[in-house]
């Protein structure tokens, strides 16, 4: 096993003649010392006696630092790698304060129940191990009716999600009195997971706390955790609207790691295209887990994750090798709670040795230490890359990540540019709380839950939503006060999260079982789970027999195939506001309110490993729509860039604005410091808005997230990337690295390449050569 | 999709006041009153009532029938929450003469809000028990939170009975819809012409506060006070059967009898065993033959609990029943496998109920075998 020989193990890997000519660098992160500090002179002798019984004698300096400043008053935030003993960071203080006084209360948010559950465990085994008389309970929509009302008196501290506080505690605050009113900690961990639309939501919610518990005379302190981040201080301020100290010195000890960079072989030198990712990286998974290391794939989607979960299976299965009791798992959104649960136990306790799995186990959920972890494409975000990687690595033993590019221009860029992982450090998280559609949204619940005083301060403009609401008869004036004046209950209608709350369960329904197998939200289930699709649930092949979007349900039969589905999603838009206009004249964008409108209509037979087509269907589902904003860039006649597309033929206009709109979507998250899937983006050879050549890039979160009006900004930096990306690539008319492969309608199109780059110039002229805006 | 902010409506020209409905007087700062009464009796305001049958935990509570308070709030919506308020109040009680007074609170803006509470507070501290119609659920706690929002302490606890459970047990499986505009239609006979719909009264205050309108506010009077008489009629048609007087109409025996049991379980097993007689051969609708047998079996009457075994239905528990009865007093092996297994087969796949069906009937196959020796176990 790679415990003891673990550097061996590393260095076996990195020899491999089949991989050693495609690893483009190595990094390797040296292992680090602990540094410790005694328990601190105030500790409470029960919880000395609670720590020392689980073996805990002494603090990782973060953890007294952690301590201080609480003892101090103070609210900070804690960057904690995985395993650095994060929950210390929190907990001591909070069961201090709880054994110091009876009335003291405290409260955990938590951005999944999973989570909740994981920490609640956490909890429990140090109020036990103490025998201290504090009770933590859980409070989220899994709580049954009839143990909500013990929860809301006898817990000291109720462990929740933002999406509770929001919609079920702080409107029936009255009901939470004691609880309020004691309230002396919130605890935000995960703060990383709030960022963009949800964080700013989330930082009303906090304001929208703060109020409520200074009602009840409490003026609770903040501790928040955060994994690594370019900017945790920055972002717990804006989460909780005050300062925040933070607390960056890891005192936890670190075993030594590698960062491999792999860029699979070129199968197609001419036209740039390499071997799937997504293949090589399952190959390299199956080498190391067929050496007996532990590994984690991460992919990029929930149908990639079950095929290559599948794959790897399959290939574990012949019998006549020693690997036949290699057990890999899926993991992905959609799954039961009690099979994920089973999943994170097998791997913590080593019965299952690998695991396929999307973003959803980048969260601090406890999975224990892997050996490896192989990441199949550029994850959208550092925090993201650094969150997967950390998933291997214990605090003994060398450990690995292997990033595994994909042809993807942004993946192509970053083997090119592997200083941008290493050197520019992690992104930044942005949040804006005074997002004027959250705030608002805010205030309205803020009005339901206490009626405003004439005055009161709360979040940017209080006043000035008021007065609108009170226009719309929402709130009423009078007395010195506004009274929420409606029927309504508004946090019903308010969701803290891009992703729609309504889930369709899927239901097994083979041999007239009547089982719930799995969820999955609404938009994606149109996208997966139509009429006819595949659905591949734990390797279990079914075939949906009925998707009923109204009753919210999906009706499936096991069955095997030698194919899956994949549906062929049309999006058409519809421009519905022109708000602010920039640019310049030979190059004028137009910010604005669009509507996204995106159907499948049809979906592909694909067969298994080799991925051939072997056949089609149709599907009949209404589509799903978005308002969101977007940035329209034009091209005029009488600009040059539009004069430039003029000239050409019809089809070579398409194909070099295609191709201008694929470059500019992939290489702007680089800029934006944002997920790729962000971001959406078309074009239109002549608009039917516009009437003119017009490129869309919009923003993938209802009603939007800021992310075009930065864009709107950052245009010139974003061409600037896109022209050198396009004029420094060696390929001889575009490849997945730069403009991309040509579409089949446009296979008879000559020099795309070189006219995507002559509007780029022009492009990057008519906004200015260094960046600036051109009048 | 996401609610965007509508633009800007034209604001609403706040018309002069419209006149007030007439019969009230105003008591207080912005709290409005009248009182009703109806002619003809309703029940003596001296003869004990008992509560036990509207809930096991009245057991045994008696009060004069003078002594309840009937009461119905009106609020600013369904769901409620911090922002929901009660901005009208019916109490109910009977008079000397065995009328029905009912007395009216209205709360005529936000700011009244204190005073509107220490109102509803005196009427219920005068009552020896209250009476609502789902108001454990939804108006009681709705009043505790409107009393913790204005800086009241917690209500002071009363007997309550909330009349929906009783009606639900006695009306859910003949009349389905339990709501009291429903029993009343149904039970009671009542016809209300032009009541407002209770999705409408938000909007009638809302059109008081906002716009001075008082167009809808009449109606929303009335139908406060309709329901409060309503209330009161069916508690005491079902206090009466509950005691063996009367059969309120559409009432479904069985429930009846479970009420019934609470005070008098004489009364009940009559209740139940004609109920048997009339349930007839069919023997997927039986449900009157279980709770008897429960009852005997408290009282300590196993003889006769087992005498009814046939008279349970062919679902998967009665079913096991009579394969345990078949083979203890029947002797017969062979039909106690047979049902055994319809069991088994009726049983929800996979449940405790299936398992042991499974079991007895692996034991009464080697049993019919000759393998296992003759044993009286439960199976």
């Amino acid at each position: 096993m790679i415990n003891e020989d673990s550097k061996d193990a590393v260095e076996e890997f990195l020899s491999d003649p089949e991989i050693a000519p495609f690893v483009t660098r190595v990094e390797r992160l040296p292992a680090v010392e602990a540094i410790w500090t005694d328990f601190p002179p105030g500790l409470d002798p029960r919880l000395r006696q609670a720590l020392a019984s689980r073996g805990v004698d002494r603090l990782y300096s973060h953890q007294r630092a952690c301590w201080d400043l609480a003892a101090a008053g103070n609210d900070y935030v804690v960057v904690t790698p995985t395993a650095s003993g994060k929950t210390l960071c929190y907990n001591l203080p909070v069961a201090q304060a709880l054994l110091d006084d009876p009335d003291a209360r405290a409260l955990y948010l938590f951005p999944t129940k999973a989570l909740s559950q994981d920490q609640q465990a956490e909890m429990n085994a140090l109020i036990e191990a103490g025998n201290l008389p504090i009770k933590a309970a859980t409070f989220d929509g899994d709580t049954p009716q009839s143990t909500r009302k013990a929860a809301r008196d006898s817990g000291r501290i109720i462990i929740s999600n933002p999406d509770m506080l929001h919609s079920g505690v702080l409107p029936n605050h009255a009901k939470w009195i004691k609880f309020f009113a004691g309230l002396r900690y919130v605890v935000i961990d995960e703060m990383h997971a709030y960022r963009g639309v949800f964080g700013s939501h989330v930082a009303n919610v906090i304001r929208r706390l703060i109020r409520i518990c200074a009602h009840y005379g409490a003026a609770p302190r903040f501790i928040l955790c955060s994994a690594t981040i370019g900017n945790p201080g920055e972002l717990a301020e804006a989460l909780v609207g005050r300062p925040v100290t933070a607390v960056t010195q890891n005192g936890a000890p670190r075993a030594e790691k590698a960062v491999v960079f792999y860029n699979p072989p070129l199968v197609d030198a001419v036209q740039g295209i390499r071997k799937s990712s997504a293949n090589e990286s399952m190959e390299i998974a199956a080498k190391l887990l067929a050496s007996g290391t532990r590994t984690i794939l991460f992919a990029r989607s929930r149908l990639k994750v079950e095929i290559l979960a599948s794959y790897l299976n399959q290939r574990f299965e012949n019998i006549y090798t020693d690997n036949r009791h290699i057990r890999v798992e899926p993991y992905r959104s959609g799954l039961l709670p009690g099979e994920r649960r089973l999943i994170e136990r097998g791997l913590r306790e080593g019965s299952i040795h690998g695991v396929v799995s999307t973003n959803a186990l980048e969260l601090g959920i406890d999975i224990g230490g892997l050996d490896a972890a192989v990441i199949a494409g550029w994850p959208g975000s550092l925090s993201s890359f650094w969150q997967q990687a950390g998933r291997a690595g214990r605090r003994r033993g060398a450990s690995m990540a292997v990033y595994v590019a994909s042809s993807a221009p942004v993946d192509q860029y970053l083997i090119a540019h592997p200083e941008r992982f290493l050197g520019s450090g992690a992104e930044n998280a942005r949040i804006d709380a005074d997002n004027p559609y959250v705030y608002a949204d805010h205030v309205k619940c803020a009005a339901f839950e206490l009626p405003f005083r004439e005055g009161e301060p709360f979040g940017p403009d209080v006043g000035e939503v008021l007065a609108f609401l009170e226009e719309t008869g929402t709130v009423r004036n009078t007395g010195g006060r506004w009274f929420w004046s409606d029927s309504g209950y508004p946090a019903e209608k308010i969701s803290l999260r891009s992703a729609t709350a309504d889930n369709v369960v899927i239901i097994d329904t083979t041999k007239g079982r009547n089982e719930v197998i799995g969820e999955m939200d609404r938009p994606s289930a149109k996208e997966l789970v139509f009429d006819d699709a595949i659905y591949i649930h734990r390797g279990r092949q079914y075939i949906v027999l009925k998707l009923d979007i109204e009753n919210r349900q999906c009706l499936v039969e096991e069955r095997e195939t030698n194919y899956y589905t994949d549906a062929v999603v049309k999006t058409d838009i519809k421009v519905l506001s022109e708000d602010e206009r920039g640019g310049s004249e030979s190059l004028p964008f137009v910010v604005g309110d669009l509507l996204v409108r995106s159907s499948a209509e049809k979906f592909k037979k694909l067969r298994f490993h080799t991925n051939e087509n072997i056949g089609y269907g149709e599907i009949y589902l209404p589509p799903e729509e978005m308002q969101t904003r977007a940035v329209a860039v034009l091209f005029p006649a009488t600009g040059r860039p539009g004069a430039i597309l003029a000239a050409m033929g019809e089809l070579e206009r398409a194909a070099v604005l295609s191709a201008f709109c694929g470059t500019v979507r992939s290489l702007a998250p680089v800029n934006l410091l944002c997920d790729r899937s962000d971001l959406g983006a078309t074009w239109r050879a002549r608009d039917d808005h516009y009437g003119i050549p017009a490129v869309y890039l919009w923003d993938r979160y209802p009603g939007g997230t800021g992310l075009t009006e930065a864009l709107a900004l950052s245009l010139p930096g974003v061409l600037k990337n896109a022209l050198e990306r396009v004029a420094s690539c060696d390929c001889e008319d575009g490849c997945p690295s730069c403009v991309g492969v040509a579409d089949q309608a446009f296979a008879a199109v000559r020099k795309r390449k070189a006219g995507a780059k002559r509007v780029l110039e022009a492009a990057l002229m008519a906004v200015g050569r260094d960046g600036a805006l051109e009048g | 999709m996401r609610d965007r902010a509508a633009p800007s409506a034209p604001r609403t020209e706040h018309q002069a006041p419209e006149a007030f409905p007439d019969g009230w007087t105003t008591i207080g700062d912005g709290i409005r009153y009248r009182e009703t009464t109806r002619s003809g009796p309703v029940a003596p305001a001296r003869s004990p009532v008992e509560l036990g049958a509207f809930s096991r935990r009245l057991d045994k509570l008696a009060c004069s029938a003078g002594g309840l308070a009937f009461f119905d709030l009106e609020t600013t919506g369904l769901s409620g929450g911090s922002g929901t308020v009660a901005f009208l109040a019916a109490f109910g009680s009977l008079r000397d003469d065995g009328a029905l007074s009912v007395r009216q609170y209205f709360m005529e803006d936000y700011p009244a809000e204190p005073a509107f509470i220490e109102t509803l507070s005196a009427e219920f501290s005068r009552a020896e028990a209250l009476v609502s119609y789902n108001g454990s659920s939804f108006d009681m706690p709705l009043y505790a939170v409107r009393r913790a929002m204005n800086g009241f302490g917690p209500p002071d606890p009363k007997p309550h009975a909330d009349v929906l459970h009783a009606a639900r047990r006695l009306w859910r499986t003949t009349i389905g819809n339990c709501s009291l505009s429903s029993i009343e239609d149904s039970v009671l006979g009542v016809r209300r012409a032009g009541d407002i719909p209770g999705s409408e009264v938000p909007e009638a205050w809302f059109d008081w506060v906002k716009r001075g309108r008082s167009g809808l506010l009449a109606r929303v009077f009335e139908h406060n006070e309709l329901d409060v008489r309503s209330l009161a009629a069916l508690f005491f048609l079902i206090a009466e059967a509950a005691r063996g007087i009367g059969w309120p109409a559409a009432c479904d025996a069985v429930g009846l009898a479970g009420l019934q049991s609470r005070v008098d379980e004489a009364l009940a097993e009559r209740t139940l065993r004609q109920a048997i007689a009339a349930e007839g051969q069919d023997a997927r609708n039986r449900r009157a033959a279980r709770p008897l047998m429960r009852l005997l079996g408290r009282n300590g009457r196993p003889a006769e609990r087992d005498e009814l075994v046939g008279f349970l239905p062919d679902d998967a528990a009665g079913l096991f029943a009579k394969s345990v009865h078949a083979e203890r007093r029947a002797g017969d092996v062979a039909e106690a496998l047979l049902l055994a297994i319809e069991s088994a087969k009726a049983a929800r796949e996979g449940g405790t109920l299936a398992m042991r069906a499974l079991k007895r009937v692996s034991r009464l196959e080697r049993k019919l075998a000759g393998l296992v020796p003759d044993r009286h176990s439960s199976g």
